[in-house]
């Protein structure tokens, strides 16, 4: 099963977005964990994932995320999907991160 | 050019402040105590709320005391427990393994301050630099026990036991020297304080540091409107401000925890500024103003999307939904309103406060609290009424930007939809 890992400032506001997207997972039948955390506990909760993606707000912080899980793709959320709370985008871009045919 | 030039300046300046190890080991430190001082402003609330008989009843049941004693327990007591939090979050970002040391630097704390009693021949704790008058203390004992110790662990000057020796027995010696050389060091520490005119180290800081700092940063309106303005243009740049506020945190909780002891004594309460005015004036009222006026007057599929996702977390103090979805990232029409409306509260709270006309915010941190809720549980109903002025106030404000937003986008849609039946034919 995959680990998808979203990361934001305090985890607050990125764990509307994880409710959205295993909504959407549960939709399309795809099996997969989904979890939000603070930035800072990166290290600690993100390195065995399998794809982690950032809150545009802290897009900046991307570099250090990398560093922090080395060998994990990471991206930015689209800015306009993360606003209008789409589930179904954010999880169809992640799933391309891990190299799925969507 | 100059929108990079400040995203690169902000991103700099977050990674300073959010990259440095003292501010982060701070925050880090302070945060986890919120639940404590969310406690301490409930009681010093039902301790201080000046109706007549609920004090009479409080005062016949000898409840007042229990819950003074809470108070106590607490918001009196909040200088020990971010120094026992910022020392375990500064030994974990130094990846320094010791259980004892958070609990080492209260003991070292408590050594440093100053006696309730100086005539009385035995040892005896003032309450007076237990709370938050002490926390700068509190920061520097912090700090240099958790570097005290690992330099000392650092350098193997430690017992070593026999092997075979369990661990928690050879852990507990490991511990013993480090710790005593920090005790040694606060008691020169306080030694020598006992030798300044102001006679020990939280008479000395309290003056010399909490007072000015307090003094430019927080009881300050100006300057609470110069932090805030850079707080949203952060966020119109697109970059999260929460590294400013590990900076004001600090302050602005002394100056609830100022503001609560004195509510629950029944006495006046001293500053306008704190935690709870910046969040009632800034997020609790702004966040759901804005989620309100897109939802009421936009057409758009766009913003009617927005406005219908974003009322209900905006009055929980999340703003994400509107910040990327109107969006207010990078996007002038909205940028004006988002900006002008917390400085805008705050000028105008800060006359009403302080010159009478409401009540004054009793320090009862309320995050997330939705906004009317938040100026009740600060101890008056004339809050409750305020925030509901400045929140029409501030729909009013978001009003004309959000319709000319609204229209830009309903021609979108508009050329959209032909675009495609033109495809289509």
């Amino acid at each position: 099963m995959k680990k998808i890992v979203l990361l934001c400032s305090n985890g607050m506001s990125t764990s509307m977005m994880v409710a959205k997207m295993k909504d959407a997972a549960a939709k399309s039948g795809y099996d997969c964990s989904i979890a939000a955390y603070a930035l800072s506990d990166a290290k600690q909760v993100a390195t065995d994932a399998d794809c982690i993606l950032v809150g545009p707000q802290v897009k900046h912080k991307l570099g250090q995320v990398q560093q922090d899980c080395p060998g994990v793709p990471a991206a930015a959320i689209e800015m306009k999907d993360y606003g209008m709370m789409n589930g179904a985008a954010v999880l169809k871009a992640a799933r391309k991160m891990m190299g799925e045919e969507v | 050019m100059a929108k990079r030039n400040f995203v690169e300046m902000a991103t700099k300046l977050s990674d300073v402040v959010g990259g440095n190890i003292y501010l982060r080991s701070i925050s880090k430190g302070v945060m986890p105590n919120l639940p404590i001082i969310i406690i301490g402003s409930f009681a010093s609330l039902f301790a201080g709320l000046p109706i007549p008989f609920w004090q009479s009843f409080i005062q016949s049941a000898g409840l007042v005391t229990i819950l003074n004693m809470v108070v106590a327990a607490t918001t009196n007591m909040l200088g020990v427990y971010f120094t026992y939090g910022i020392a375990k979050a500064y030994a974990k970002n130094l990846e320094l393994q010791a259980d004892l040391v958070p609990i080492l630097a209260i003991v070292a704390y408590l050594t440093l301050s100053p006696l309730a009693d100086p005539e009385a021949s035995s040892a005896n704790f003032a309450y007076t630099y237990l709370g938050t008058k002490g926390m700068i203390v509190g920061i520097f004992v912090a700090i240099f026990t958790v570097k005290i110790f690992k330099a000392i662990v650092d350098a193997k000057i430690v017992i070593k036991m026999p092997e075979g020796t369990p661990d928690y027995v050879s852990n507990s010696f490991v511990s013993l020297i480090p710790g005593f050389v920090v005790i040694i060091v606060a008691m020169v520490v306080r030694a020598l304080f006992g030798l300044t005119p102001w006679g020990n180290i939280f008479d000395c800081l309290y003056n010399l540091l909490q007072i000015p700092l307090t003094a430019i940063m927080g009881n300050n309106v100006i300057a609470m409107c110069i932090f805030q303005l850079i707080t949203q243009l952060l966020w119109v740049f697109g970059v999260h401000p929460g590294f400013l506020a590990s900076l004001t945190g600090p302050i602005m909780f002394g100056l609830d925890g100022m503001n609560q002891a004195a509510y629950a004594a029944g006495e006046p309460i001293p500053s306008v500024i704190g935690m709870a005015f910046s969040y009632a004036m800034t997020v609790a009222v702004v966040y759901p103003a804005f989620a309100v006026a897109v939802a009421l007057f936009s057409k758009s599929s766009q913003l009617k999307t927005v406005g219908k996702i974003s009322v209900a977390p905006a009055f929980l103090g999340i703003s994400e939904p509107l910040i990327f979805g109107v969006p207010v990232v990078l996007n002038p029409f909205v940028a004006v309103p988002w900006i002008i409306t917390p400085m805008l509260n705050f000028v105008l709270g800060y006359l009403a406060c302080s010159s009478g006309l409401v009540a004054k915010y009793a320090g009862v941190t309320v995050f997330n609290f939705p906004m009317v809720a938040t100026g009740l549980l600060n101890g008056s109903v004339s809050l409750a009424i305020m925030e509901v002025v400045l929140f029409v106030l501030d729909v009013l404000v978001y009003m004309p930007f959000i319709r000319m937003q609204d229209k830009k986008y309903l021609a979108d849609e508009a050329s959209a939809v032909e675009a495609e039946a033109g495809q289509e034919s």
